[in-house]
């Protein structure tokens, strides 16, 4: 991994100016996923990266967040390097639904600015670019192409399967000789935006990013186009931190930048045992690999039985778990149930073993890991900390906040698919959720930052228009789950570069425009 | 030779006769013990008294007219308490369908296989006076 056409910001001469058609700013999943969209069409860019090609202790002082909402950890999340957090993603590819899109009438602050239409057929292109075949994800269809797969007998009335495809693509590994060996592209190492330059302070026009280094240094860009593509926290706090001349900072006219901060909520509760061997089922506990990527299969309400119960959208994942270390675990938490202690006299060998030893036993029914779409809530924010960084830009503050219908959502969700996998003969549930109050003290999230930048093509309801442009300026878009007005309960990764195609058009577009002009 | 008491021959009927939570054994309300617990014979003692548990747990819950019919049923000839506990197990798909489940512990259950648990706890003997099964 050399890279050899790459700058070093440490290097760059004191207030140089560096002059690019399009400046992106993060090399993350959506960065370079437009750096290469736009170089391929011969548009000239300068990629900034924050940091370097491998994890730097003095880059992420850079951007250590201060948490002051649910207990949460963001630093350990986020990784300031070429590739973004694409290092240590799961893989994890599934879209979002069509119903996600759609404004929901029990949950305030839904819907997106455009269609699935629109999105769908930048699914296609993000398929192509992570090499995971072609788009569709019938669980039916993937069960019978491995082979005639079990499923799960739901019956997709209340609850269906779903099946997600994965393929870890390093981003940087992947795409790093592409942009390097291409003519159109330069990427500066350790390039630290501290600052969004307008041409003037009534000004809707960006004119330069100010960039620093932890040498020091400091220099700008000058581009025609600015995307800011650094992340769902990052992006807020670039946005939030431009305050030199509008004083609320940039896209922040209606008080809308950094708000809306929504993570997956991860909760794992709740136990199936399903009715045949845990064996038959492997393909929802584990990747398979499947020619060029691994798939799996999960289990999710249906979007009409979402709207029925008027929660926000559910899926599980399911763990294989012995019973016996899954009543070790509850009665270490929680001290013995009558169901733990039944197992204890019937069958103390199994469970004090697990109990004495925490170790795991043959698995023989599955523990859910619930993943939840968090409802879009203008408290759970991302705002300027008091403190700074070395470079004295403030630091990010996040106060993440869960809402009632979060944790309420889970419980009617689990307490439908507790009768559906009796009523499909799928086996038999035991809930182990009672007001949800539990998910308020265990959740965690799903390493996603989204919703910060929301879209909306009112200026007032959000920061950037529905193509990704900031509200009130001419030429600075943003990238990323930081766009998405909601979250669904899919993976981030495929929309963010679906959707950062989308936004490489529109920038495209609007120099095709000017050159036609 | 295996001597038979009136809790094993009424979970052997219960079973044979059907779906539900006596179908599933004890991984259900106890956790694994098949995989793990070789003899036969405590794997059958282990099944009993996880069904038992849920079964009086449901005992506690179920209206006191139910308990009391219950009750009632359990008083019978062996015969016969099987055969209801081997019906009500049966069940399990159509009172799912209907929406007739309760919640014992946790677990979400068809109506009949709960009263099926139901009698099997009250045909337990206690643990101590069980009986030597071999």
């Amino acid at each position: 991994m050399a890279f050899d056409s790459f700058l070093d910001a440490r290097k760059i001469e004191e207030g140089a100016e560096l002059v690019a058609e399009v400046c992106i700013i993060g090399a993350g999943a959506a960065g370079i996923t437009i750096a290469l969209e736009l170089t391929r069409s011969g548009v000239d860019v300068c990629l900034l990266e924050a940091g370097g090609l491998s994890v730097d202790p003095r880059v992420d002082t850079l951007s250590v967040v201060e948490n002051v909402g649910h207990d949460y950890t963001p630093n350990r999340l986020r990784l300031r390097l070429f590739g973004g957090t694409t290092n240590h993603w799961g893989g994890h590819c599934v879209p979002l639904r069509e119903s996600d899109l759609q404004p929901r009438d029990w949950i305030a602050h839904t819907g997106w600015p455009f269609g699935y239409a629109e999105l769908r057929g930048y699914y296609q292109r993000a398929h192509d670019q992570l090499g995971i075949g072609p788009f569709g994800y019938d669980p039916k269809a993937g069960a019978a192409e491995l082979g005639a797969a079990r499923l799960l007998p739901f019956d997709g009335q209340k609850v269906e399967n779903t099946m997600s495809r994965y393929k870890r693509v390093r981003f940087g590994l992947a795409y790093g000789d592409t942009l390097a060996a291409s003519p159109h592209l330069r990427c500066v190492l350790y390039a630290d935006v501290t600052a969004l330059d307008l041409d003037a302070a009534e000004g809707e026009t960006v004119r330069a990013a100010q960039v620093r280094s932890v040498a020091g240094n400091q220099f700008t860009v000058r581009a025609r186009y600015f995307i800011l593509a650094c992340g769902g926290i990052e992006n807020a706090r670039v946005l939030l931190a431009s305050n030199h001349q509008r004083p609320a900072g940039l896209g922040n006219h209606a008080d809308m930048a950094g708000r809306f901060f929504a993570e997956h909520i991860w909760f794992e509760s709740g136990y199936i045992v399903p009715d045949a061997q845990i064996t038959a089922y492997r393909h929802y506990t584990q990747e398979i690999p499947f020619k060029n990527w691994g798939v799996r299969f999960h289990i999710a309400l249906t979007s009409p039985e979402q709207a029925d119960l008027r929660i926000p959208a559910f899926r599980a994942e399911m763990q294989a778990k012995s019973a016996a270390y899954w009543n070790a675990q509850d009665i270490r938490q929680h001290g013995p149930t009558i169901s733990a202690l039944a197992q204890l006299i019937s069958n103390p060998f199994e469970l004090g073993h697990a109990i004495r030893c925490r170790k795991e036993t043959p698995a023989d029914a599955f523990v859910l890991g619930n993943y939840v779409e968090q409802t879009p809530n203008p408290d759970s924010r991302v705002t300027l900390s008091n403190t700074r960084d070395a470079l004295g830009r403030p630091n990010a503050r996040l106060n993440w906040r869960l809402q009632s219908l979060d944790k309420e959502g889970v419980v009617r969700a689990h307490t439908v698919l507790a009768r559906e996998v009796g009523r499909v003969g799928a086996g038999r549930m035991q809930i182990g959720l009672h007001d949800g109050q539990e998910i308020e003290i265990g959740a965690a999230g799903g390493a996603h930052h989204m919703g910060t930048t929301r879209m909306n093509e009112n200026p007032k309801l959000g920061v950037t228009d529905a193509r990704g442009r900031v509200h009130y300026t001419h030429n600075l878009y943003v990238a990323g789950s930081s766009l998405f007005p909601n979250c669904g309960y899919s993976n981030p990764t495929l929309t963010i570069v679906a959707t950062s195609f989308r936004v490489a058009d529109a920038v495209k577009g609007r120099l095709k425009e000017a050159s036609g002009a | 030779m295996k001597r038979m008491n009136r809790r094993t021959i009424l979970l052997g009927g219960a079973g044979i006769a059907g779906a539900g939570v006596v179908g599933y054994g004890g991984i259900l309300a106890a956790g694994s013990m098949q995989a793990c617990v070789a003899d036969e014979t405590l794997a059958a003692l282990s099944r009993q008294t996880a069904i038992a548990s849920l079964g009086a747990r449901y005992l506690v819950q179920a209206p006191a007219l139910e308990r009391a019919e219950l009750l009632d049923i359990a008083r019978g000839p062996v015969a016969s308490v099987v055969e209801y506990a081997g019906l009500m197990a049966a069940r399990a798909k159509t009172d799912f369908e209907s929406g007739n489940v309760v919640s014992c512990d946790g677990w979400v259950l068809a109506r009949g296989e709960a009263r099926a648990c139901a009698l099997i706890s009250l045909t337990c003997e206690p643990p101590n006076d069980t009986q030597p099964l071999v």
